[in-house]
């Protein structure tokens, strides 16, 4: 246990004491009226703004709580911190601000709440910017087009339905598909690729069980020091699963304005919709759809709109975000996927029946798609990935007809054959994104056919012998391809060469 | 039942009543609050009440301290509330209570002054909580 002179505690109290508020004049006050829930009604603070923070002076300290809704006779205000000291006829203050959270490198590394608050037992954080939680998001001439890859190295997703930075790509499938497993995946190959992009995880009301297992992992891959963890659990207040997004989108803005790159998984913003609805039916606003409140497009359409490319004048930084959607029983109509489907730029599809085939990402191909990353692919991928959406989707139509044995023409069945092969070689196991080359060549050597002789259960293998081979022979130009440029001629015929001399080995 | 009217609205019709000397103001808001059952609202109707005589002048305020007030101390919390608000008449009602420990809390319609050593104490416990 570390120890404390008298001096140091002296001096803290001293200095503590010199800056108490000691000025002359009156401070708008309120009183509670009712507390109950995590929600208080305040009498008075006629000039509160919405989303003003407000200081409850209770026996045990201040309390902050926020403004959200602002009546004639009372203001509905959600707490921050714990309502068990909290009591009617307390005085209220206004803070004189909206709520702030403390943004900068120093949570590089750190588990942190939705106020800034450690919670990996660390040191106290301090940084020296504070970033706004609800802040409005850039203009149209403040941003760019998005053009640069993200990577995932994923070679489903970075083959057929790219991400680009700036890009808001929605992750969405039932539970237990390996969504988050494909976030944590992202966020590995930013650290292996040495992107330079920034994570940040926001946990909305996830069990910390699940949170400190992803703490775990991501601390032994190497990836912690370049990421951000916003942790909220299902016991904390519905006011800080509602924030947790916005603030860590502020935490995440930081790099996005100081012309970095961050990412941004929000895992999940069903929860989110979730403990906004509560919160929203506790300051009696009316209940819509699912009992959802009216605003309910607005809460995530201005969480995402912060996640832009910024043009060159504001130094070129992006904010990319992965929002990750829970569906139940695969039904992407529900009122939330739909939302949130057309607030984002595309949307990964991940299904049930493909999982549990053992078909891992489970991607759907024919319902997943990516507006804006095509603009942003890596040339080299694009070049050799050009119709394996399409192939991918026809192939799983087909597939299912094949399964009745009926007579087939050789288009159909060169095309099933092709899409066995390619469905194997896009399986991927957890925690081994792939760099570019590993993508380019992998799927160079089946779309172009030289392992059409590999028996599908044997594609993988083949696979890691083509990759070790060319890795070991060949590092100068598998180093050339990872730049991720258009594979030259004579890569492709070197590729192709070492792709014909595996195969061999692999003929079924 | 008759339609429910915002208390601002009632409490700005019946301070407006007050200041011209219309006390019959008073049952009526009386037979208003029982016809919309809102006796138990009262004191927040008296306090919007207040709100509103406040902003046209005239002060009503609470005094609380840990000893009895000095009259000089009185004349310039008197002072201190017309500078501050530019009211005319200035009335206070003043309680001791020692748990604030010294010092003395103001309170007027949704204003307060705290000087209170009580105060003090619970802003350098959230600082320390903080820190």
């Amino acid at each position: 246990m570390s120890t404390v002179s008298i001096t140091t505690l002296s001096q803290d109290l001293r200095k503590a004491i010199e800056n108490l508020e000691t000025k002359g004049s009156l401070d708008e006050v309120g009183v509670i009226l009712r507390v109950g829930d995590g929600v208080v009604w305040i009498h008075g603070l006629r000039s509160a703004g919405y989303s003003e923070v407000i200081n409850i002076e209770t026996p045990s300290g201040i309390v902050e709580a926020f403004a959200l809704n602002l009546l004639e006779d009372e203001i509905g205000a959600v707490l921050l911190g714990d309502d068990s000291s909290v009591k009617a006829g307390q005085t209220v203050r206004l803070k004189g601000s909206v709520l702030t959270v403390p943004v900068g490198e120093e949570l590089l590394g750190r588990v942190v709440d939705p106020l800034g608050r450690p919670l990996d037992g660390g040191a106290a954080i301090k940084t020296k910017q504070q970033g706004i939680v609800e802040r409005d998001a850039p203009g149209v001439m403040d941003r760019k087009s998005v053009h640069e890859p993200l990577m995932t190295g994923v070679a489903a997703i970075d083959a057929m339905f790219p991400i680009g930075r700036g890009q808001r790509e929605l992750i969405i499938g039932d539970r237990q598909v390996g969504k988050t497993a494909l976030t944590i995946d992202t966020m590995i190959n930013q650290a292996k690729q040495k992107t330079g992009v920034v994570n940040v995880y926001v946990a909305i009301g996830q069990k910390l069980s699940k949170v400190a297992r992803l703490v775990e992992r991501l601390k032994v891959e190497g990836v912690m020091d370049q990421t951000i963890v916003v942790a909220t659990s299902p016991s904390d207040p519905a006011s800080l699963l509602y924030l947790a997004p916005y603030a860590a989108t502020a935490m995440g803005e930081y790099f996005r304005d100081n012309n970095g790159h961050a990412l941004m998984i929000y895992d999940d913003l069903t929860k989110h919709a979730v403990a906004y609805r509560q919160m929203s039916l506790l300051l009696r606003r009316p209940p819509g759809r699912e009992a959802y409140p009216g605003d309910v497009f607005y809460l995530h359409s201005r969480l995402l709109e912060r996640s832009a490319k910024l043009s060159d004048a504001l130094g070129g930084g992006s904010l990319t975000a992965l929002p990750i959607i829970e569906t139940q029983a695969g039904d992407i109509s529900a009122y939330i996927p739909t939302n949130v489907i057309s607030i984002t730029d595309g949307q990964i599809f991940l299904e049930t029946d493909l999982f549990h085939q053992g078909i891992r990402p489970a991607i759907s191909a024919g319902l997943s798609v990516s507006r804006v990353g095509g603009a942003a692919q890596t040339a080299a991928v694009k070049s050799v990935s050009g119709n394996l959406k399409l192939g991918l989707s026809q192939f799983r139509e087909l597939a299912s007809f094949a399964q009745f044995g009926s007579d087939l023409d050789d288009a159909t069945k060169q095309q099933i054959d092709r899409g066995q092969r390619l469905t194997e070689l896009l399986k991927q196991p957890q925690y081994k994104p792939m760099s570019v080359w590993e993508q380019v060549v992998s799927i160079l050597a089946v779309t172009s056919g030289h392992f059409d002789d590999v028996e599908p259960a044997h594609i993988k293998d083949a696979q890691e012998a083509f990759i070790s081979k060319l890795q070991h022979e060949y590092k100068k130009e598998m180093q050339e391809l990872d730049k991720g440029a258009k594979p030259t001629d004579e890569t492709l015929k070197l590729v192709e060469k070492v792709a014909t001399n595996v195969a061999k080995g692999f003929k079924g | 039942m008759a339609r429910r009217l915002s208390r601002r609205r009632v409490a700005d019709y019946v301070a407006t009543a007050l200041l011209a000397n219309d006390v019959a103001v008073l049952k009526k808001l009386a037979a208003y609050l029982i016809e919309t059952r809102q006796t138990n609202n009262f004191d927040l109707f008296v306090r919007d009440i207040e709100t509103v005589l406040a902003s046209k002048g005239h002060v009503i305020g609470d005094v609380t301290s840990a000893f009895s007030l000095a009259d000089a101390t009185r004349k310039e919390i008197d002072a201190f509330i017309k500078n501050q608000t530019g009211a005319t008449s200035v009335q206070l009602r003043e309680r001791v209570d020692p748990t604030v420990l010294g010092g003395f809390r103001l309170r007027i319609p949704g204003q307060e002054h705290d000087t209170t050593v009580a105060r003090q104490l619970t802003t350098l416990r959230t600082r320390f909580k903080k820190a």
